[in-house]
């Protein structure tokens, strides 16, 4: 069997129609059918897709396609590893690797099909052609026509004979069929910020729009918390509560405080809930880079420790299970949504709620920046690291802002603005990080009963992370001064 | 890779049903497999359903390459293709003798298919003409059906003398016992002598079976239809013999 073919049949149009139109040209002989299952998988983020990539299994062949190039095919595969360091080492592997990184792959639409192949045979009763007919509940009906050598031509003469003005297709008409069928939207997963606000929107409006972009990323990550397939959709999740709470303390006096001191409370009470979790989650996610940090007689020692957090972990999201499901929860954020969608309401505490939306944004960054440049202008090498951590949330604070806002303002000026702002909380963000694993660390050896081999080593583990912090830190006068360059603080000063 | 001919200077001695049969074996082990149809009779490629006919006759033959390629068809079975036989084979010879190297235009034909292909098949035309020559020459090895009469004992014989005197491989020669009827007396008198004295005898032995004969009502090979014929096991187990030996 040669090159094959493939064509839409439509929904209507059936292998039954291609009985009838044959004839007494061909004959069609069956030989058999199998059932089975195609599995598109990506990861949550839409990676693959967003690339041109589909990957997709059947039965138990992988196959990794890209526009219209031949698949890469991985056999003998049962079942698809979650993350790409699992998988053989392969061809599709090294792709896999560079696109989908660390995130889990992730099943995203499942297709029943059933194909029915056929061998079309001449007078002579000699096979000429096989064809293989494919279904698939409530999409498309396809066939896919083989060639036999030195038949070739048999494919338009017998496509003419059965009458199908069909289309030549790839299988990526099927996915898209499907998707479309299943109200799926591939690459919709979006965890950035898209807000677009007008000038002269009234700021409680305004503030209302971002709060629901941000309830809506909240709500698309909570599924895939409890279903643990990644642990990107409790950060995104986390990201949101934090943002969500960013703009109920910072755009002040927009709505009024009866109206949502409950939310600020119950946003506070979901942040408390997850940041163990999260934590445990930033631990396994660098344990290598862990292990890496101690010498080799050490990194043994350390295993106690993990697999401490992975059944904490475990307890850890049950108790996250089990609060998503109460009426409190529930409540929280229905009561949320309808406030969200409410018409404003003046009174005399939401003073800002009126205001357009553009000085409103104005007066905040500023102030923000103001205060960023200040404390970041006081740092010397004898400041206390007290100082560069509360730097840290001022400078998230403005950042916060400055997405919030971003539409407001012109695009490239913008984006200038967030990287470097963004080079300057990194600086800041690993600062943080070593620091509170040293805490942390710390605090699991004096709660938690390890053998004296794991308390070593941890402590161990403590002193080279403090040494890395101070290396950190020597880097933050470079990072500051690439933030507070004239450029950056013109455009501060140009726009706010 | 390997050419292998079937091929007896008699005609009528089972050599398309064995060609036939073994090529299909072959691709069935997975190996692609090409037959050629060089007997102008067409046999071969009417029991596998083709129209015997070739682009542009012997010249392609002759030319090889592209014409051929463009020729050759693919069979109902997996991994087994077939170069089909044409009347204007007839004049081979004819056409051969005309040509620089007419005794190795075969080999230089195939030498292009045995890139594809594992195996390649040729199901040769009876007689000693410059055809069998351009065979010989061609072939890597060249599997003798025999019916196990003094008449086949014999023309085995001249067909030994003809290779010793034209200097063609003796080494190539595998014969074998085809169309045997274990009743009659001679067979098994020729059976017990023959396989000592000539070199390579193979021990499989294809029993003449109506079987064999309904190929050309089936139209296909004998394993498609009568699997668990003692025919059919006897080409299976020539084949097991075959691939030993080569």
């Amino acid at each position: 069997m040669n090159n094959i073919n493939r064509f839409k049949l439509g929904k209507t149009k059936t292998i039954e129609d291609i009985k009838k139109n044959i004839f007494n040209k061909y004959s069609m002989h069956k030989i058999g059918r199998s059932k089975g299952m195609l599995i598109y998988y990506d990861s949550f983020d839409w990676r693959l897709f967003r690339q041109n990539f589909i990957l997709y299994k059947e039965d138990n062949t992988l196959f990794l396609k890209k526009n219209i190039f031949t698949p890469l095919q991985l056999d003998n595969i049962q079942k698809v590893p979650t993350y790409i360091s699992d998988f053989p080492q392969s061809e599709i592997k090294n792709i896999l690797e560079i696109i989908v990184e660390m995130r889990a792959l992730l099943s995203q639409l499942e297709i029943q099909y059933t194909r029915d192949s056929y061998n079309i045979l001449n007078n002579d009763k000699k096979t000429i052609l096989k064809i293989v007919y494919e279904s698939y509940p409530n999409l498309s009906n396809y066939i896919s026509i083989y060639s036999i050598r030195g038949y070739e031509n048999q494919i338009a003469k017998f496509l003419n004979q059965v009458n199908i003005e069909a289309r030549q297709t790839q299988i990526d008409d099927l996915f898209t069929e499907a998707f479309s069928y299943n109200k799926i939207i591939p690459g919709h997963y979006n965890h950035k910020l898209n807000i677009s606000l007008r000038p002269e929107m009234r700021s409680d409006e305004a503030a209302k729009i971002i709060l629901k972009n941000l309830l809506v990323i909240l709500k698309q990550n909570e599924q895939g918390i409890v279903n643990d397939i990644d642990t990107e959709f409790l950060h995104d999740y986390r990201v949101s509560v934090r943002k969500t709470r960013a703009v109920l303390s910072q755009i002040r006096y927009t709505f009024d405080e009866n109206n949502t001191e409950k939310y600020t409370v119950g946003f506070a009470q979901l942040g408390k809930l997850t940041n163990k979790m999260r934590d445990i989650d930033v631990y396994l996610l660098t344990r290598d880079e862990y292990k890496r940090r101690l010498p080799q007689n050490m990194k043994e020692s350390i295993d106690p420790f993990f697999e401490y957090l992975e059944s904490a972990r475990i307890g850890e999201l049950k108790k996250i299970d089990r609060y998503f499901k109460t009426k409190g929860y529930i409540n929280l954020l229905t009561d949320w949504d309808q406030f969200l969608s409410s018409a404003p309401i003046d009174s005399a505490y939401a003073r800002n709620g009126k205001i357009p939306i553009i000085d409103l944004s104005k007066k905040f960054i500023k102030k923000r920046h103001i205060r960023v440049m200040e404390m970041g202008n006081s740092i010397n090498d004898n400041t206390p690291d007290e100082v560069l951590h509360r730097l840290r949330i001022q400078c998230k604070k403005l950042r916060y802002l400055v997405e919030f806002f971003r539409s407001l303002f012109p695009e490239d000026q913008m984006t200038i603005l967030i990287l470097n702002l963004k080079t300057l909380q990194d600086n800041l963000g690993i600062f943080n990080d070593l620091s509170v694993q040293q805490e942390s660390l710390k605090q699991f050896i004096t709660t938690e009963s390890f053998q004296t081999e794991t308390i070593l080593t941890i402590g161990y583990l403590v002193g080279k992370l403090n040494d890395e912090q101070q290396i950190v830190r020597e880097d933050f006068k470079k990072s500051f001064t690439i933030f507070s360059n004239s450029e950056t603080q013109k455009i501060f000063k140009q726009l706010f | 890779m390997p050419v292998i001919a079937l091929y007896n200077i008699k005609g009528g001695v089972g050599k398309t049903a064995a060609a036939v049969n073994l090529s299909y074996q072959a691709s069935k082990d997975g190996n692609k497999s090409l037959i050629c149809d060089l007997d102008p009779q067409g046999s071969a490629t009417f029991y596998f359903r083709i129209k015997p006919k070739i682009k542009s006759g012997s010249k392609a033959i002759i030319k090889g390459g592209k014409l051929i390629d463009k020729s050759i068809k693919g069979t109902d079975y997996e991994n087994l293709d077939l170069l089909p036989s044409d009347f204007s084979l007839r004049n081979l010879d004819i056409i051969f003798d005309d040509v620089k190297k007419s005794k190795r235009r075969l080999q230089y034909m195939l030498r292009h298919l045995k890139k594809e292909y594992d195996f390649i098949f040729l199901d040769c035309p009876p007689n000693i003409t410059l055809v069998s020559e351009n065979i010989f020459n061609a072939a890597d090895f060249i599997l003798t059906p025999i019916i196990p009469t003094t008449l086949s004992y014999r023309t085995y014989e001249k067909l030994i003398s003809f290779f010793k005197k034209e200097q063609f491989k003796r080494k190539k020669l595998f014969p074998f016992f085809s169309m045997v009827e274990k009743r009659k007396k001679m067979h098994q008198e020729i059976m017990e002598t023959m396989p000592d004295q000539f070199k390579n005898f193979l021990q499989t032995r294809i029993p003449y079976s109506a079987d064999v004969e309904k190929m050309g009502i089936n139209r296909a090979p004998i394993m498609c239809y009568g699997s668990r014929s003692v025919a059919a096991k006897a080409y299976v187990a020539l084949w097991e013999e075959i691939k030993k030996a080569i």
